[in-house]
């Protein structure tokens, strides 16, 4: 049996001695793996860039009280990033699946086109959801598009949705029993004491406690400052409060105190905000 | 002739695209074959997910040839003529002058010597693979060049010899191998001629052609179909998509838990064929505790593996809608008019329940000019047709909009008329056969267009977010089905009354006349009516039904030469009549026989057509009569234009031919749609 961590230990081993940096996950609130400045920015200019990591991930809207066995407000993925593209990043990928136990001579593993598209990031890629057996384990996208600019080289992004390769790979129908450590009886610790909590705690918070003034006024004043960083120059402070601002839309969404026409308009605003961050960083290494 | 043989290789070709893809490909080989004239027979061309493939049987050389190219007029100026000699190399006295349109042009003769066509297929290959144009395609690593998805190895073999193509802009050179199934065979597989790949690839757990793969997906489901005395549900749409997903499809057959089998069948059809690719299994109509689908590999436990992940997948989806449903069934379902309160449905337009209210005055509004025998029910079905769309399932499976709401209704014991008209209201007008689910759909599509235009968000060029024009067709087709006659624009205007914003309205009334008539003369121009029949009903009536069954019928009537006679001389009186609007007739004032008895006939006609309106025909069958009745006047039209004169010196009597004739203008036209003569 792979624990919740054995998964992850071998991952970061994999994609570390495949030669990609196992940095750490971004300190701030995100939606996706994507959002991390180490995939959404380095998507852009020339250099070269290989990196692997576990990015907690937040989507308030998805919160369930610590109800439902299959859903959570955060969910940990891990995402490997490799620029340019390599020829044989499939093969590659599927040979990660071996090392953590999927043994593809005993399952079905296909690509299903996928095209992912982000309206807050301005961001669009083709590629692939990765099934096994009929479950959805895997994103795999090439960037086309981050911030409304081209990449070139393009940017191939991976990104395995932890807990259910967990549940998958411990044959497990409830997420909150998932076997964190790998120990039992006594020792063992469940996904449950790690993280029932937080999703019972924040998904209060989300859907009724958040204070809704207080949001409008954080997203306003992280739009100003994002705009003011970005014109110095600053393009990871700005970037921070741009991932703010996307933060505190999807924690408006949740709280659903958006109307669908200020919905829209959220969107645009952070988009612009990544535009905003992405052009100036490109100008940084032009 | 000489076996060619090539084949792409590419990361997982998104299925959708496939077909049109591969069929793309073989008519841009054929074209480049032709272009540089290399004499082809036996051409295949087959795709998979990972693969496009053509073969062919090709001549070794390309003979000499002969081409003859035009160049400037004679008189054209010396620069001219320079840069023509000098693109083909030739002097002006390799040329000749020949006439063409009456003009003199210089043409020139050139000689394309005798090549192998090994050393041409090069530029073949790479201009079809260039020319292949996708939906979407992207690019990969360091390349500009773009593709449906990477391309990652090119075989190209001609005579037992790989070609040396090098394909620059991605940086890959062609090759004498390919690789067999992802799972089953990665290893390197070297064919010379189609006949030998296909059966190599076969070896190799790679069935190339779809064709092929679809029949060995439909033979298993024969078999699996009699062996357990079971039915497949087999959506064509899905069985391509998933033909086009395997290379060497493996059926499986899973089977859903019993505790689930209470769910509404479209609670289970839909997770299994949308969400997850699986054929949903009947048994004698009534929906099997089973899914059959296609996997892609072989496995040493015969699948058992697979099977049971996906199972588990479907259990795990299966087990919320389940949850739902009951959740769903725990209060009737007009309580979610509540929560319809709290779903804005657009800026400017309220919320969900604010379009409810709406719809349901609609639908009284309708009432009123069609009938009221169903109102009871009209009512009953507009306060619950969008209840569903606040219940857990649909916010699950959006899919299910109207299908849960029908099938939440019928479990509360609404009338079957309710029931359907829920339903109803997301189908085309073809799938509707009940009156009540006519006038709810009707009145929610009005409702839908009138609203949106009154807030100035009508669709502009090729965007229409709100699927307006479908809407506008949704309701054409259900007025000409249902013969459903009332007044849009009085609809219209009642049902724009309703919203507290001031916007001018009586503009917007005619807007959207205006766009459901552009989709009206979009429907009829496509049944074949002719364009000057359309016009002129358009010009004539505006009610919709009335155009419809108008412009069918005139349609139909003037094929005949004879009616054609009838209309040339209604346009020849109103030639004559112009401006005249007295119809006062002074018979003492005849003169001519032909005038008296076109005056006993105008008279006939007259009293005729008074006593249609009352005879209870219904507006086509009395529209039709009416037209006969005119045509009668044909004959007795001509012998008075034979006989009468009706411009002459004397005043009083050629005003008084005049105003017989107006009369009878008069007449016609309330029948006959001016613009038609």
């Amino acid at each position: 049996m792979k624990s919740f961590q054995d998964i992850i230990f071998l991952l970061q081993k994999y994609w570390g001695d495949y030669g990609c940096a196992i940095v750490q996950p971004y300190d701030m609130e995100v939606g996706a793996g994507t959002f991390s400045p180490h995939t959404f920015l380095r998507a852009l200019g020339v250099r070269d860039w290989r990196a692997a990591y576990v990015q907690p991930s937040r989507r308030p809207a998805d919160g369930r009280y610590g109800e439902n066995p299959n859903r959570v407000q955060k969910h940990h993925q891990f995402q490997v990033v490799i620029k340019p593209s390599p020829d044989d990043i499939q093969d590659t990928y599927l040979k990660s699946l071996e090392i953590v136990g999927i043994d593809h001579k005993l399952h079905d593993i296909r690509f299903v086109e996928d095209d992912w598209e982000s309206p807050t990031l301005g961001a669009a890629g083709l590629g692939w959801e990765v099934w096994c057996d009929g479950m959805e384990i895997t994103q795999f996208t090439y960037f086309q598009q981050v911030g409304g600019i081209l990449c070139n080289p393009v940017t191939v992004e991976l990104t395995y949705g932890l807990e259910r390769l967990a549940m998958y790979l411990q044959g497990e129908d409830n997420i909150y029993n998932l076997n964190w450590n790998g120990k039992y009886g006594a020792e063992k610790i469940s996904y449950g004491e790690v993280c029932l909590q937080q999703e019972i705690e924040f998904s209060k918070y989300s859907f009724k406690c958040a204070n809704v003034e207080k949001l409008q006024q954080h997203f306003s004043d992280a739009e100003l400052e994002c705009r003011q960083l970005a014109e110095k120059g600053l393009v990871l402070p700005a970037y921070d409060q741009c991932m703010k601002a996307s933060h505190l839309f999807n924690l408006m969404d949740a709280r659903g105190c958006l109307s669908v026409a200020e919905r829209v308009d959220r969107i645009a605003q952070v988009r612009a905000l990544a535009k905003l961050c992405c052009e100036a960083q490109v100008k940084k290494y032009e | 002739m000489n076996n060619f043989l090539l084949e792409l290789m590419v990361e997982e070709i998104p299925s959708r695209m496939q077909s049109s893809a591969i069929y793309e490909f073989e008519r841009l080989m054929i074209e480049e074959l032709g272009k540089f004239r290399i004499m082809y027979d036996s051409a295949r061309s087959y795709i998979s997910p990972r693969r496009m493939v053509f073969s062919a049987r090709l001549k070794a050389m390309v003979e000499e040839f002969i081409e003859e190219k035009r160049g400037p007029q004679i008189d054209s100026s010396p620069e001219v003529v320079e840069k023509f000699l000098k693109a083909y190399n030739v002097t002006i006295g390799d040329c000749c002058e020949k006439e063409l349109d009456k003009k003199i042009f210089l043409f020139v003769k050139i000689r394309h010597s005798a090549r192998d066509t090994a050393e041409i297929l090069d530029d073949v290959i790479k201009n079809a693979i260039r020319k292949i144009s996708w939906k979407k395609s992207m690019r990969w690593g360091v390349n500009r060049f773009c593709f449906a998805r990477p391309l990652r190895n090119i075989m190209a073999i001609f005579d037992d010899h790989p070609l040396n193509i090098s394909f620059d802009e991605i940086g890959l050179k062609s090759c004498y191998h390919t690789y067999g199934h992802r799972f089953l065979a990665p290893q390197k597989i070297e064919a010379h001629n189609g006949n030998e790949y296909l059966e190599k690839m076969k070896n190799s757990f790679v069935i190339v052609d779809s064709n092929e793969r679809e029949q060995i997906i439909r033979k298993k489901f024969k078999e699996l179909e009699s062996k357990l005395n079971i039915s497949i549900e087999v959506d064509e749409k899905l069985l391509e998509e998933v033909v086009g997903l395997v290379e060497y499809p493996v059926v499986l057959l899973g089977k859903i838990p019993e505790k689930f089998m209470k769910l509404p069948d479209e609670a289970i059809t839909v997770p299994l064929r949308v969400h997850q690719r699986y054929f949903p299994v009947r048994n004698e109509e009534k929906l099997a505790p089973y899914f059959v689908f296609v996997a892609n590999n072989v496995t040493a436990d015969g699948g058992k593996t697979i099977i049971a992940g996906n199972e588990k997948v479907l259990a795990a989806r299966l087990a919320d809608a389940l949850f739902f449903f009951e959740t769903d069934l725990q209060k009737p379902l007009e309580s979610h008019l509540e929560e319809l309160k709290k779903i804005a449905f657009n800026e400017g337009l309220g919320t969900i329940f604010d379009r409810v209210s709406r719809v349901t005055n609609v639908c009284d509004y309708l009432c009123e000019s069609l009938g009221t025998e169903n109102s009871l029910s009209l009512k009953r079905a507009s306060i619950l047709a969008k209840c569903d769309l606040s219940t857990n399932m649909v916010r699950e499976f959006p899919e299910l909009q109207g299908i849960m709401g029908a099938h939440y209704a019928r479990i509360q014991e609404e009338p079957p008329d309710v029931c359907a008209a829920i339903r109803d209201q997301y189908r085309p007008a073809a799938e509707i056969s009940n009156r009540v689910s006519a006038l709810f759909s009707l009145a929610d599509k009005i409702e839908l267009i009138a609203t949106f235009f009154a807030i100035g968000k009508e669709p502009t060029g090729s965007k229409d977010p709100f699927a307006l024009r479908r809407a506008a067709i949704g309701i054409l087709k259900i007025v000409e089905k249902f013969q459903f006659d009332f007044d849009l624009k009085e609809v219209v205007g009642r049902t724009i009354s309703q919203l507290s914003n001031h916007y001018p309205k009586l503009n917007i009334i005619e807007r959207v006349y205006d766009f459901v008539l552009e989709r009206l003369k979009t429907v009829l121009k496509e049944s074949g009516i002719q364009q000057n029949i359309l016009n002129a009903v358009i010009n004539h009536e505006d009610r919709i039904l009335y155009i419809f069954l108008k412009s069918k019928i005139l349609s139909g009537v003037i094929r005949d030469s004879f009616e054609e006679k009838l209309l040339s001389a209604h346009k020849r009186i109103k030639n004559l009549v112009l401006s005249n609007s007295c119809i006062f007739v002074d018979e003492r004032l005849f003169q001519k026989e032909e005038e008296i008895v076109l005056w006993k006939k105008i008279s006939e006609l007259e009293k005729t057509l008074l006593e249609m309106e009352n005879d209870g025909d219904d507006f086509g069958e009395r529209f039709r009569k009416q037209l006969s009745a005119c045509m009668k006047m044909e004959q007795t039209l001509t012998d008075f234009f034979d006989n009468v004169l009706v411009n002459i010196n004397d005043g009083q009597i050629k005003q008084n031919r005049l105003n017989l004739l107006t009369k009878l203008s008069f007449i016609f036209d309330g029948i006959i749609p001016i613009g038609l003569q």
